[in-house]
């Protein structure tokens, strides 16, 4: 199997080197921008494997070869962009990372979009700081496509049911507390607020006349 | 000159190794524990030029200090910050500029004659940084100190004038919610850099006993 691996986040890059010692990979390449995978033939390649990847693969992709990925949740559930710190915001400690196949609908606003399929999951834990997560999510990935290459050509795709509900990704004005917001929130809520805003991501912060505050990294002590 | 240096944190053995090559001290030893100190201090012979301590927590008694020239650093514009946690207590009161003294180690805590000042910054967004400060501060003293070959005019100090303060304990850690609405944020960025690591870091707690730690911070300015 030939394969182009997409990954540019240090979470993701690391599972490319699980991914292209798999007995099943004859060839890989890795792509870390779109304009490295726009110059490649894809007819050279069997499948597309993406880890991380924040944008769309779209129709001049995907109408030449399959696409795989990982999500962070229980899809159909927050596949709108930002799934971790939507997730967390929410005081889900508990997810789903899966594989699932990429299609493409320019009408769509989900951040990756799909059949609603997917072939493999694995518990992924959303309760410590964003460098356990992505730990974490760099194991779960390289389980999930590893499992994937185990089993391919024979995938059993498991259909997920859909959701109404738009989660949309967020802007960098999400992280921004007001005085007010931070007086209104209680300790819990600010932990999830602030951890899943640690690097890599643009700290949250509270704001005032004067300056910007960064919370840059946070510990919860539950009693 | 023979010199016994003595400290433990890491920021006083940095100023150890850094200047303990000056060439005017021929010879030198450091102690690092209480019981070091008490156990070979007494037994010393031969003569011995200066004692240093830095960042030393244990009270020297008369008989040493009469028997011998002991000298320390403390990181602030004495009289000023005398006693404990001083530069906890100059960062939460917004000082930004200040200075090191060094001191004849005397039984009035930080209350010694002054022997020389250097400029010491508290800016950093965290103790690590100002420990850095206060290491380039100590060493540009300590050369002079020993440029001079410690010949140099005592001052004696106005207790009389100045501040003194207690040793912070943890519980002063202690953050309200309401701070975050009462106070500017520059304040709470300058009590939540002063205890970070290595120190009992700023925390919110709830009714019910959960507490949320700060353990890293920065603040932007408005322009």
């Amino acid at each position: 199997m030939k394969i182009i691996f997409l990954a540019y986040r240090e979470w993701s890059l690391d599972v490319y080197k699980s991914v292209k010692r798999h007995p099943r990979v004859q060839f890989s390449i890795l792509c870390r921008t779109q304009s490295e995978l726009e110059k490649l033939n894809l007819s050279d390649y069997d499948l597309i494997i993406s880890c991380g990847w924040s944008e769309e693969l779209g129709n001049d992709v995907l109408n030449k070869i399959d696409a795989i990925g990982v999500h962070c949740a229980e899809l159909d559930r927050y596949s709108y962009g930002s799934p971790i710190q939507l997730q967390i915001i929410d005081g889900i400690t508990r997810t789903k990372h899966r594989v699932f196949s990429f299609t493409y609908d320019e009408d769509s606003l989900r951040a990756h979009t799909h059949n609603c399929l997917y072939s493999h999951e694995v518990d992924l834990d959303l309760s410590g700081n964003m460098d356990d997560i992505l730990e974490q999510m760099t194991v779960t990935s390289k389980v999930l496509f590893r499992r994937y290459l185990d089993d391919s050509p024979n995938i059993i795709w498991k259909k997920w049911p859909p959701e109404k509900i738009v989660r949309e990704k967020r802007e960098p004005n999400d992280s921004i507390l007001s005085k007010e917001d931070v007086s209104k929130m209680n300790t819990e809520e600010l932990y999830n607020f602030f951890r899943c805003l640690e690097a890599p991501y643009p700290n949250g912060c509270i704001e005032d006349e004067k300056g910007i505050l960064y919370i840059e990294r946070v510990k919860y002590f539950k009693k | 000159m023979r010199v016994i240096f003595c400290g433990y944190r890491e920021w006083a053995l940095n100023i150890i190794d850094e200047i303990k090559e000056h060439h005017f001290i021929e010879s030198y030893d450091v102690i690092k524990t209480k019981e070091e100190f008490e156990y070979q201090i007494p037994s010393l012979s031969g003569k011995v030029d200066f004692i240093i301590l830095l960042g030393w927590s244990w009270l020297v008694s008369d008989v040493i200090t009469e028997k011998y020239k002991c000298i320390g650093i403390h990181p602030s514009d004495l009289p000023n910050y005398r006693g404990g946690s001083p530069l906890q207590h100059q960062i939460i009161e917004g000082v930004t500029k200040s200075k090191i003294s060094l001191i004849s180690i005397s039984r009035k805590i930080d209350g010694g004659d002054i022997w020389m000042k250097e400029n010491f910054s508290l800016r950093g967004d965290n103790m690590k940084a100002v420990f850095n400060n206060l290491e380039e501060a100590s060493v540009l003293l300590l050369n002079k100190f020993f440029d001079k070959k410690g010949a140099i005019v005592r001052e004696k100090q106005n207790l009389s004038e100045g501040s003194y303060y207690k040793r912070r304990t943890p519980k002063e850690s202690k953050i309200e919610l309401s701070d975050f609405s009462n106070k500017s944020l520059s304040e709470m960025y300058d009590f939540i850099r002063s205890l970070t690591h290595p120190y009992p870091n700023a925390y919110i707690e709830d009714e019910y006993g959960n507490k949320l730690y700060f353990k890293e911070v920065s603040f932007k300015k408005n322009k």
